[in-house]
Order: C-alpha cells, then structure tokens, then sequence
C-alpha cells in the first residue's frame, strides 16, 4: 500500500520531461543535443502510450519551394482568425528541417521520382500533407525514444506525475510522482520543466483518449495561464469500434449518410460537402439525428472495389486495422468495409492549454509547454498536431537547455511540497468516499449528450454546468482511493471535472459561432467585434478561475482581417 | 476490449505489461501475463500485435460509454 512517506527515490538533472509523446520526445532529443542532462517521465511507456503512438501519421509540411504565405492562410482561415500566427508560422518554418531530422535517424517520406508526395490536408486549399514511407507515427515515437536514449537521456517509463515542485521564490524545481506499478514515491529535481502531457479529455470512445493528460492543470496549479479553454475536439466513429478514416474515406469519394438514406452533407456545406471539417460534420449529423434521421452511417457498401482497396492501402499505418475488420467478419458477421454501420460522436480532447510564448516558455520560471499541453491553434487539421507538437517540443527542449539557470541554490518550497503530498494521498483515507470511475461516468453523462458540447447553447451549456458544480461539490473532497491505480484515477478525475467547469463557463462566455471551430446553435454568426479575442484563465488566490479575454496582436501579425 | 491472455501459450516476454497504455496486464507470480484490469483497456491492440506467440486476444468492441443521442 502506497501512503504518504518521507522516503523518495530522487532523480536530478538540468531538464525534466513530462510526457513521452512527440511533444516529450522532440524536447528531450533536442535538450540533451544542446548540453543538458535530461530526464523524461511517463505514466505508462514513453513512445507507446498517448495519441502520438496510435495517431495516423499525416505531417504538415512546408516544402522549400511552398509559399509559406498561402499555407499560413490556410491556418488562419482554418482557426477563423482566432491563432497565434507567430507560432503558425514558426511551425511552418521548422517543418521541413524536422523532416529531414527523422529521415536522419531513419524514417524515409514517399516520395516519387525524387519528390516527395503529399495530399491536401482536409479542409484547406494549400496545407499539404506528407507521410512517412512504410512507416507510422508509431515507429517515428518508437525511433525517437531510441534517439533520446542514444544521447544519454534517461527515460523514467510508469511514473506517474501528480504536480511540479517549486522552490521559494517561486519559480519551478521540478516534480513529484509515484511509480504506478511500484507505489514509489519519486522527486524529480529539475532546474527547468517541460511539460507534454498532451491536453486532456473526458475518455470519450476515440481511439486513445482514456489518455487524461493532467499537465496543464498542474501548471494552472503553479500559476500558468491556460488558454482557449472554450474549444474541443469532437470527432466521428463507429459507435462500437474504432476506424481511423473518417478523413480518408471521404477523401477516396465515400459519402456520409442519414437514415434516409440521404447524402446530407450537400445540404450543410455544398462546397466541401463530404470533405467538410470535422467540426461541420459532426454538427451537421448531430442536427439530422436530433431531426430523427438517423442513424449516420459512412456508405461503405456504395464503395467500389478500387476504393476498398484505396482505402486498405492508405491505412496500413494502423497495424490494429486488419485484425479489428478480420475479427468483425468471423465474431460479429459484418465487414466494416462493406457493410454500413452506425458513427457516433466522439470526444477526442480538449484544446485548452498553457499558454507560452513563441520560445515555448509559461508565464511561471524554469516551466516550457510542449505538445498538446500547450495551445497550438484550434483546427485540428490533418497532420497540424504532429507538425506541431515537433515544433513546440523542439523549441522547448533547445529553450529550456539553453536558458536553464542552476536550481541547485534554490531553496525548496518544503511546505508546500508535502501539501502536495498530502493532497494526493488523501482519497486513501476516504474508504467509503466516491469510486473514481463512477465519478467519470457521472461527468459523461453530463457532457457527452448532443445539445451540451456539439450543438452549444446558453440553456444546454448552463444546465450542464449546475450539474458539474454540483458534482464537484459532492464528490470532489470525498473521492476514494484504495491502491495506487484508484489514487492516480482520484487525481485525474479531480482535473477532468476542473476542466469540464472551465470548458463549460468560458463557452457560454464566447457568445457567437465560428463555424469550424466552435458552434452555437443559439448564436449562429461570427462576432467579429466583440470575439477576435482569446480566452485566458488564471488561478485565483482563493483558488477561483479568473477569466479574461485577450486582444488578438493583429498589427504584428503577417494577416490582418478587414473586418 | 481486451479477452483473454493464453497462459499456456504465454512464454513470459513481459512485453505486453510493460507496453500496455492502460495498465491492464500484470504479469503473476510464475511470470505469466494475466488480465488483471480488463475495464480500463483502450481496445488498442498494441498487446495483441506484440504478442511474439500470439498468446492475447483482444474484441473489437470499446467498453460502452454515454454517447451523444
Ligand atoms: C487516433 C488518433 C489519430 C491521430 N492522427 C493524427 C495524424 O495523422 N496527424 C496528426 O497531425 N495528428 C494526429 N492526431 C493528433 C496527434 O496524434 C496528437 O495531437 C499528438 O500526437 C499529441 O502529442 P503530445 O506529445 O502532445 O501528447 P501524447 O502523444 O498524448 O503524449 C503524452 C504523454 O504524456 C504521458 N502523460 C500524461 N500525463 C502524464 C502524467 N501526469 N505523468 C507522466 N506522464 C504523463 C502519456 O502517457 C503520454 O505518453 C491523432 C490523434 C489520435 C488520438
Ligand atoms: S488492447 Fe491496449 S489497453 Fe487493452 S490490454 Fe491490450 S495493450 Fe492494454
Ligand atoms: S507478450 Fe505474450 S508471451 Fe509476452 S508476456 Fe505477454 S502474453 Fe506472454
């Protein structure tokens, strides 16, 4: 049995690393390439867990002939205005380098006759897309972990981090952590920490996203500013199982239908219509279901042979996809291929973050964001994330390496350390307080049903609020623990239930739609002079969310919008 | 969701415990892989697809959850 003890296993270096996925990775290889001694955690096996390992492996690039002008449209019309052009651009700019850095360690990207091949990334004009040649975003974490180890970075896998250290003054010292197999107790002393935790989610049924990433909770903890917490990303599945191609198969020519029978998707964006963002989708089946033309279903039975093979080709990045259709066919008697099923919505992460500058650097001393724990724009285009989740992780890790200051003189914050402690620990005094599980649950119920996150409205978002207050309030101080698993579950429900709070008020402040990224059904119009605005929360002194919108610096970006 | 764990089959590589992203394997005391969490699993296949004697098997279906209507 895990308690709060005095012995700890003590690991020092110049940077900690929380997180091992492209963010973590990226950080790390490129920190301990500038000098630094680095450490890199994870919860579960750095490089195998989070979405990098499952993602799909589309990469933005900017080729050296592209015009970064024209992609960098693409990103702003994407984010409708609402991103950090500085960082959009940054990512461009660094693509192709990173690009080069993994054919380096040994990830080729297809190319023919000498070029290299690319799609269109979905839903803009320009954006391309590049994919690693008979490999995956899995084998690029895979080689990018042996990278790391190669330059003397020790990987500390199934440590779980439960909130950073400070010292006096203030500034970050590091972390604390428990072995999650072991029920060791770690600190991690650090003059600088990345965190790459990805952002979190509510375990929605998206491939990967039991994944709960409370990094940036436990920055907002230590006084960073979280960002764009009003946005989320809500993708489309089967209801049942997993299939990655809700881009791809439109893409090849599927079509996605209602109940009816109807291709539905002409009538909400007659443009696009099938290759429409993932947002208009998602939306627009949820509208023809709540009409009670379901079930959405992808018209897999209308494919050609040509297209099934199309499809069959361009998914061999998931190596799980074969098994997942051979079994459907002998166990459930379809074929995900050719028979219709039903799709879903499915919640796939929250896109609040910590906010950080252009260096990847947090409002709090010796604290970087990398990866998904730091914002980077809220489009999820194809291939973005990765392209920056790279960007961020290196900034982070060559920043944090090269402005580290010595913590070694830096007095802990002792007090404070074992109040962290303390407040870890306590669900293993709660014997017959709330089951975390039942507790997430409850929270999905609240925030899965169509008329609370995808089809938003003042009534839908304010109901759903009254609730998690008061699930917050009763179950919060009460959540029970019994092992080392159901501590870090207690921990990890206590940040989905904060960012559930926070996700829910800062949507009902945005009072307007914009129709990629955030919809509201009683709002169905951009604000353009009131909502060119970002959304910050900061932490109070009595531990309230203190809100406020931040002007978007247009005179300094490339893109001004006259309007 | 993940099956089962063919114990007979299973020749104690620890792989798919150490790789698996829910924690839901442990290994036993005579170093068989067991399924000890089954409620946490990802339905990832990442256990399956290293099994080197294909000793797991896991169903395609996810753990259901609320959806949206
Ligand atoms: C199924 C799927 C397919 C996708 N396909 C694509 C694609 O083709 N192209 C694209 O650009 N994007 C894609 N994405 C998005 C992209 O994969 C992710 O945004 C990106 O990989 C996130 O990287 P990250 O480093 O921020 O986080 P992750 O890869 O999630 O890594 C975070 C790591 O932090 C660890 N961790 C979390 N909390 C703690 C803690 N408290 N203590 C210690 N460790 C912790 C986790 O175990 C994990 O290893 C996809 C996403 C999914 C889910
Ligand atoms: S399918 Fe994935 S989560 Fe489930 S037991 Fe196997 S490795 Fe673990
Ligand atoms: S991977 Fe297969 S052989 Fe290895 S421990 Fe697991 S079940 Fe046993």
């Amino acid at each position: 049995m895990n308690k709060k003890s005095k012995i700890w296993e003590m690991i020092k270096s110049d940077i900690l690393i929380i997180g091992g996925g492209f963010g973590g990775l990226w950080a790390a290889v490129r920190a301990a390439e500038c000098g630094a001694s680095v450490t890199l955690v994870d919860k579960s096996f750095a490089g195998k867990s989070g979405h990098s390992y499952f993602a799909g492996g589309a990469m933005v690039v900017l080729l050296p002939e592209d015009d970064p002008d024209k992609a960098l449209m693409d990103i702003v019309l994407g984010n409708e205005w609402l991103v950090d052009q500085d960082m959009a651009l940054s990512v461009l700019q660094g693509s192709f380098q990173r690009l080069k850095d993994l054919e380096s360690f040994g990830i080729p990207f297809r190319k023919q006759k000498g070029r290299y091949q690319w799609t269109k990334a979905r839903g803009t004009q320009y954006l391309k897309n590049l994919w690693p040649e008979h490999a995956t975003a899995a084998d690029e974490v895979t080689l990018l972990r042996k990278i790391a180890l190669s330059r003397d970075v020790r990987i500390v896998d199934h440590v779980y981090v439960y909130d950073l250290i400070t010292s006096m003054d203030g500034s970050i010292a590091g972390a604390v952590g428990i072995g999650s197999k072991t029920a060791k107790n770690v600190l991690l002393k650090a003059d600088s920490v990345v965190v790459a935790t990805n952002s979190g989610g509510f375990r929605g049924h998206h491939l990967a996203c039991e994944l709960q990433g409370t990094g940036p909770f436990m920055a907002y903890d230590a006084g960073a500013r979280i960002k764009n917490p009003e946005f989320h990303y809500i993708n489309i599945r089967p209801a049942k199982h997993e299939i990655e191609g809700s881009g791809i198969m439109p893409a090849i020519g599927v079509r996605w239908k209602n109940g009816l029978d109807e291709p539905f998707m002409e009538k909400y964006d007659p443009e696009l219509k099938d290759r429409a963002t993932v947002m208009k989708i998602v939306v627009s089946a949820t509208k023809e279901a709540m009409k009670g033309n379901g079930p959405i279903t992808m018209d897999v039975e209308s494919m050609t042979e040509e297209q099934r093979e199309r499809f069959r080709i361009l998914q061999v990045s998931h190596g799980w996809m074969p098994i997942l259709f051979e079994k459907c066919r002998r166990e459930e008697g379809y074929d995900p291929l050719e028979n219709n099923i039903e799709w879903q919505p499915a919640y796939e992460s929250n896109k609040l973050g910590i906010w950080a500058d252009i260096d990847c650097k947090t409002h709090v001393k010796g604290l970087y964001a990398a990866g998904m724990a730091r914002t980077l724009g809220v489009n999820p285009f194809t291939g973005w994330s990765i392209a920056a989740c790279t960007w961020s992780g290196y900034t982070a890790g060559e920043n944090a390496a090269l402005n580290r200051e010595a913590a070694g003189n830096r007095w802990l914050d002792q007090t404070s350390l074992a109040a962290k402690q303390t407040l870890f620990f306590a669900p293993l005094n709660n014997k017959n307080g709330s089951d975390p599980d039942n507790v997430v649950y409850e929270l999905q119920k609240i925030l899965f049903p169509a008329d609370v996150l995808i089809l938003m409205s003042e009534n839908g978002l304010q109901n759903a609020l009254k609730k998690v207050v008061d699930l917050r309030d009763e179950k919060m101080a009460n959540l029970s623990a019994c092992d080392t698993r159901t501590l870090i579950k207690a921990k990890e429900t206590q940040t989905m239930v904060c960012a559930a709070e926070m996700t829910l008020k800062a949507a009902i402040m945005r009072k307007e739609t914009r129709p990629n990224i955030f919809y509201r059904k009683d709002m169905e119009h951009a604000d353009n002079k009131n909502w060119l605005k970002w959304i910050q929360v900061t932490k109070g002194n009595q531990g309230e969310m203190k809100f406020a919108t931040q002007d978007i610096p247009f005179d300094q970006y490339r893109f001004k919008p006259n309007f | 969701m993940i099956r089962s764990i063919d114990e007979k089959a299973c020749i104690g590589c620890k792989v798919c415990a150490l790789i698996c992203p829910g924690d839901v394997i442990v290994m036993d005391k005579t170093n068989r892989a067991r399924v000890q969490y089954p409620a946490d699993c990802w339905t990832c296949f990442s256990c399956e697809l290293a099994c080197p004697v294909k000793a797991v098997d896991v169903h395609p279906f996810r753990r259901p959850r609320p959806m949206a209507w």
